[in-house]
C-alpha cells in the first residue's frame, strides 16, 4: 500500500511537470501567434496586393477533387470550383468508384466525353476506367476509376495534373470565391514554400445560397457549436504559432495547395492511412530536410474553406478517434524524426511537441484523473487541491480558447451578429464541462484502434449542406 | 501539491478570464462604434475630394479635411479618383497633397522600422510618385521585407529610371516562377523602355534557362522590335528555347512568326510541335493551312488536336480543311477532324488558355 501511495505522489508530480511543461509551450504558441496574424493582417488589407493576386501573375492551379457517392451535391460542387475567382486552373474530379449516380451526373452536367489517357507520371493506383473532358466547360478533367479510397483518388488526380500547383479539395467542402488566390499568395511573397494551408470553418448553421455562405452563423446545435472555438483554437493560433517556428505538421486534406513536383518526388500520397493529410506532410518533412532543400509550409488564415462537421456523437466519434489513431500510426512509422538533429527544428520540437503533447495527451488526462481518484480514495490527495488543480487546467484550457476568439474577433470577426457572438463565447467557456471529457476518451480509444490494426475510415454520416443550415 | 499555489493560479486565471471576456465585450463594442467612425471618415474625405474636384473647397480645406483622416482611408480613396480624375486636374491634385505635410509625414513611413508602415509608403507613391523620390525608391526597392520588395515594383511606371529596370529584370531573371510572372507584368506595364535592357541582356545570356526567359518576356512586351530575336532562336538546340520561341509568337500575328511555327511544327520534340500548332491558329496563319493540315497526322495525339483546332480557328478554309480530312475516312486525320468538329465553343477557348499557356512554369522542365 505505501508503494502506491508513493506512485501516487511520483506520478502527480510527474503529471504536474508535464501539466506545466505543456501549457508553457502552448503560451509560447500563443505568444508567436499574435504576431503573426497581426502580420497577414497588414499583408490582407492591402488592396493592391489583391489587385496584383487577381491578375495573371499567379501561376496555373490544378484542383483536384475527389468523390466518392457525392450525388447529391457533386455537380453544384464542381460547379463552384469552376467559378472560383482565379485566372488560370483546371479541376480535376476522381469520380472513386461510386455506386450511386455520381459519374452519370457528371458526364450528363458536362456533357463529357472519353479522352486518351492522360498520365503524366507513374503513380500506382486503382485501375482507371476512362479520363474524360467536358463538351461545354472548359478546364474540367473527370477521371473515373474503380474504388481505392481518398489517397488513391488524389494519386490518380496528381497523375494528370498539369500544372505546378496542386490544391486538394473535398468534394463536400465549400471554397470562398477567392480563395484560391489567397492561398497562392505565399507563392509570391516565399519562394521557397512547398505547401500552404488555409483555414476550415464550420458550415453548420450557416445561411447559404447556391453553394456558398452568405451569411456565417454560429450553430445552435451543441455538438456542432462546441467545434467552433475548437477550430479557431486549431487554426489562429496553433498554426500560426508553428509558421513561427517552421513547423506546420498538417495541412488540412480539404483545403491545401502543393507544389506538384515535390509531390510526386514522394511518391504523392499514401494508401491505406486515415490521416492522408497529416502523412504527407509529415513525409514532405522528412524529404525536403533530407534532401537539404530549403522550403516552408506556412498556413495562411485568409483563405477560407467551409466543411460540414459531425453533429451526432457516433459521427464525431468516429471522426476524433481516426484522426488520433492517425496521429498514432504517423507518429509510430516516422518515430526515428523525434529528437533527431538531421530534421531541425521538426525532428527537435515539432515532432516531441506533437508525440508528447499531442500523442500521449489524452492519455496523461486519463491517467491523472485516475490517479486522482484512487489518491482521494487512499486519502493521499486532498480533494481541496486536486478540485483547485482540475480547475486550474481547465481554466489554462480555457484562456487559450479565448484568446483565439479575441484574435478572431479582432482581425476576421466573421460572425457579425451579436447572439452569435455570445453563442461563440459561450460554448468557448462550456468546453471543459462534458465535451473535452468525450474527446479524451475517443482519442484514448484510438490507441486501442491502432493495437488491433484498424485502418478503416469508419462509415462518417454527413448531412449534405441542404441540411447544415437547418442546424441553425 | 502546494495548496497556497494552485488557488493563486486559479484566481489569477478567473480574474484573467473575466478580463478576457470584458475586452471580448469591450471590442467588439469598439469595433462596431470604429466602423461607424470609419464611414463617417470615409464619407468626410470623399466629400472634400469631391468639393474639390467641383471647386467648391479650397485647396486649405481639402488639405485640412484630409489630413484629419487615416493614411489608409485617403490611399483608398486616391485609388478610387486615380481612374476617375484625368489630365491637368490630376495633376494638379498630386502637386497639391505631394506640398502638404500630410504627404511628407506618410513617405517618412518609408524609413519606419516596421515593415507594414514602409508598405503604407509604398502605396503612395505607387499613385504620386515622382521623379524626385527616386532615392526612396531605389531604397525601398532593397528592402528586407519581401511584401514590400513586391508592392514597390508597380511604383517604377511613375518613373522612368533605367537603373531600376535593369534591376527589375535581373530580379525576375532570377526570382522563382509565381515572382517572375509578377515582375513579367509589371514590366509588361513599363514598356518601350524596358525593350533596350531586354536586348542587351539577350545578347549577353549564356544559359537557355535565362534565355528562354528573356523570350518569353519579349513575348510579354509585345516587343515587335525584338520579333526577330524571337524567330532567330527557332532552331535552338534547347527544347525549352524552341516551346518558349513557339508560345511567344502566339503575341506576334506576323508573316515572319507564321513561317517560323510553320518550321517548329516539324521539331521533334511533340510538346513544342503542339504549341507551334496552337499559336499558328491564335495568329490566324492561313498562308500555313496546308502545315496544319498535314499535322493532323501527326503521331502525336495532343499535336493532331491542335493542328485541327488551329484550323477551326482559320475560319472557312480552315472548316473545310477539316470536313477533308474527316471524309477522308478513320484514321488519324479524321478522327482528329471529327474529335475537333464536335467541340463546343467553351471547350473550344479551354483549350487555347489552358493546354499549354503556362508557360513560365513548363521552361526549363523539357531538356
Amino acid at each position: 500500500m505505501d508503494l502506491l501511495r508513493e506512485a501516487l505522489v511520483q506520478s502527480e508530480s510527474l503529471i504536474l511537470t508535464y501539466f506545466v511543461i505543456l501549457n508553457s509551450f502552448y503560451a509560447l504558441l500563443l505568444f508567436l501567434s499574435v504576431p503573426e496574424l497581426w502580420k497577414h493582417w497588414q499583408i490582407i488589407k492591402d488592396d493592391d496586393l489583391a489587385r496584383y493576386l487577381g491578375s495573371e501573375a499567379l501561376p496555373a492551379v490544378s484542383v483536384m477533387v475527389p468523390a466518392y457517392n457525392m450525388e447529391a451535391s457533386i455537380v453544384d460542387s464542381v460547379e463552384c470550383l469552376l467559378a472560383l475567382k482565379y485566372s488560370n486552373h483546371e479541376v480535376i474530379v476522381v469520380n472513386d468508384g461510386s455506386t450511386d449516380q455520381t459519374m452519370e451526373l457528371l458526364r450528363e452536367a458536362f456533357s463529357l466525353y472519353e479522352v486518351s489517357p492522360e498520365s503524366r507520371s507513374t503513380l500506382g493506383t486503382k485501375r482507371v476506367r476512362a479520363y474524360y473532358r467536358s463538351r461545354n466547360r472548359p478546364g474540367i478533367v473527370v477521371i473515373d476509376k474503380d474504388n481505392g479510397g481518398k489517397a488513391d483518388a488524389l494519386n490518380a488526380a496528381l497523375a494528370v495534373a498539369r500544372f505546378p500547383l496542386v490544391v486538394a479539395v473535398d468534394a463536400d467542402t465549400l471554397i470562398e470565391p477567392d480563395a484560391l488566390i489567397r492561398l497562392a499568395r505565399p507563392f509570391l511573397l516565399d519562394p521557397d514554400v512547398a505547401a500552404a494551408g488555409g483555414t476550415i470553418r464550420i458550415a453548420n448553421g450557416c445561411d447559404m445560397r447556391h453553394q456558398r455562405i452568405v451569411e456565417p452563423r454560429v450553430p445552435h446545435s451543441f455538438l456542432a457549436g462546441m467545434q467552433v472555438p475548437e477550430y479557431l483554437r486549431a487554426f489562429l493560433f496553433g498554426r500560426l504559432g508553428w509558421n513561427v517556428l517552421g513547423g506546420t505538421l498538417i495541412v488540412s486534406g480539404a483545403f491545401g495547395i502543393f507544389r506538384r513536383d515535390y509531390l510526386l518526388e514522394i511518391g504523392g500520397y499514401r494508401t491505406g492511412n486515415v490521416v492522408e493529410d497529416m502523412d504527407l506532410i509529415v513525409r514532405l518533412h522528412k524529404h525536403l530536410r533530407e534532401k537539404g532543400v530549403r522550403y516552408s509550409v506556412p498556413f495562411i488564415p485568409d483563405p477560407v474553406a467551409w466543411t460540414e462537421v459531425p453533429s451526432d456523437l457516433t459521427t464525431l466519434g468516429r471522426q476524433r478517434e481516426r484522426w488520433h489513431r492517425g496521429l498514432v500510426l504517423t507518429m509510430a512509422s516516422n518515430w526515428r524524426m523525434v529528437f533527431n538533429p538531421r530534421y531541425g527544428v521538426v525532428g527537435l520540437v515539432v515532432f516531441p511537441f506533437f508525440f508528447f503533447g499531442e500523442l500521449l495527451a489524452p492519455l496523461i488526462e486519463i491517467v491523472g484523473l485516475i490517479a486522482t481518484a484512487v489518491g482521494f480514495y487512499l486519502g493521499v490527495v486532498d480533494l481541496q487541491a486536486a478540485l483547485l488543480f482540475l480547475t486550474a487546467a481547465w481554466g489554462y484550457g480555457m484562456i487559450i480558447t479565448l484568446t483565439a476568439v479575441i484574435m478572431e474577433e479582432s482581425t476576421f470577426r466573421t460572425y457579425r451578429s451579436f447572439a452569435d457572438f455570445l453563442r461563440l463565447v459561450g460554448y468557448a467557456l462550456a468546453e471543459p464541462f462534458g465535451y473535452r471529457q468525450m474527446t479524451v476518451l475517443w482519442r484514448v480509444d484510438a490507441f486501442r484502434c491502432a493495437l488491433r490494426g484498424r485502418h478503416s475510415w469508419g462509415d462518417m454520416k454527413r448531412r449534405g449542406f441542404s441540411h447544415a443550415g437547418a442546424d441553425a | 501539491m502546494n495548496f497556497e499555489l494552485l488557488a493563486l493560479v486559479v484566481t489569477t486565471e478567473t480574474t484573467l478570464m473575466l478580463i478576457m471576456l470584458g475586452v471580448l465585450v469591450g471590442r467588439r463594442m469598439v469595433l462596431l462604434r470604429q466602423e461607424e467612425l470609419g464611414t463617417i471618415e470615409t464619407s468626410v474625405a470623399s466629400e472634400a475630394f469631391k468639393r474639390w474636384i467641383g471647386g467648391t473647397a479650397s485647396r486649405q480645406e481639402f488639405l485640412d479635411s484630409i489630413g484629419s483622416c487615416r493614411p489608409a482611408t485617403v490611399l483608398s480613396l486616391l485609388h478610387k479618383y486615380a481612374v476617375i480624375i484625368r489630365g491637368d486636374r490630376w495633376d494638379e491634385l498630386i502637386s497639391m497633397i505631394r506640398e502638404s505635410g500630410w504627404f511628407n509625414y506618410v513617405t517618412r513611413y518609408a524609413r519606419s522600422r516596421f515593415w507594414w508602415r514602409r508598405l503604407v509608403a509604398v502605396r503612395l507613391l505607387s499613385i504620386l510618385g515622382r521623379e524626385q523620390d527616386l532615392p526612396l525608391i531605389s531604397r525601398l526597392f532593397s528592402d528586407r521585407h519581401q511584401m514590400v520588395r513586391i508592392a514597390v515594383v508597380p511604383v517604377l511606371g511613375r518613373v522612368n529610371e533605367q537603373a531600376l529596370v535593369d534591376r527589375l529584370v535581373a530580379m525576375a531573371l532570377s526570382s522563382q516562377p509565381v515572382v517572375r510572372g509578377y515582375l513579367f507584368q509589371a514590366l509588361a506595364r513599363l514598356g518601350a523602355s524596358v525593350v533596350p535592357v531586354i536586348k542587351d541582356r539577350v545578347g549577353r545570356s549564356s544559359s537557355p534557362d535565362e534565355l528562354a526567359i528573356l523570350l518569353a518576356l519579349i513575348g510579354e512586351l509585345n516587343a515587335v522590335e525584338l520579333l526577330g530575336t524571337v524567330t532567330g532562336n527557332a532552331r535552338h538546340e534547347s527544347a525549352c528555347v524552341r516551346l518558349t520561341v513557339a508560345t511567344v509568337l502566339r503575341a506576334f500575328p506576323h508573316p515572319e512568326s507564321a513561317g517560323a511555327l510553320a518550321s517548329l511544327l516539324s521539331d521533334p520534340v511533340a510538346q513544342v510541335r503542339a504549341q507551334a500548332a496552337v499559336s499558328l491558329g491564335l495568329i490566324g496563319g492561313v498562308e500555313k493551312l496546308q502545315v496544319l493540315q498535314d499535322a493532323l497526322t501527326d503521331v502525336d495525339g495532343n499535336v493532331r488536336v491542335n493542328a485541327g483546332i488551329a484550323l477551326r480557328r482559320l475560319g472557312a478554309d480552315g472548316l473545310e480543311a477539316l470536313r477533308r480530312a474527316l471524309r477522308g475516312g478513320a484514321d488519324r486525320a479524321g478522327e482528329a477532324a471529327r474529335f475537333v468538329l464536335n467541340l463546343e465553343e467553351p471547350a473550344l477557348s479551354g483549350y487555347r488558355g489552358q493546354e499549354y499557356g503556362s508557360l513560365i512554369a513548363t521552361a526549363g522542365g523539357l531538356d
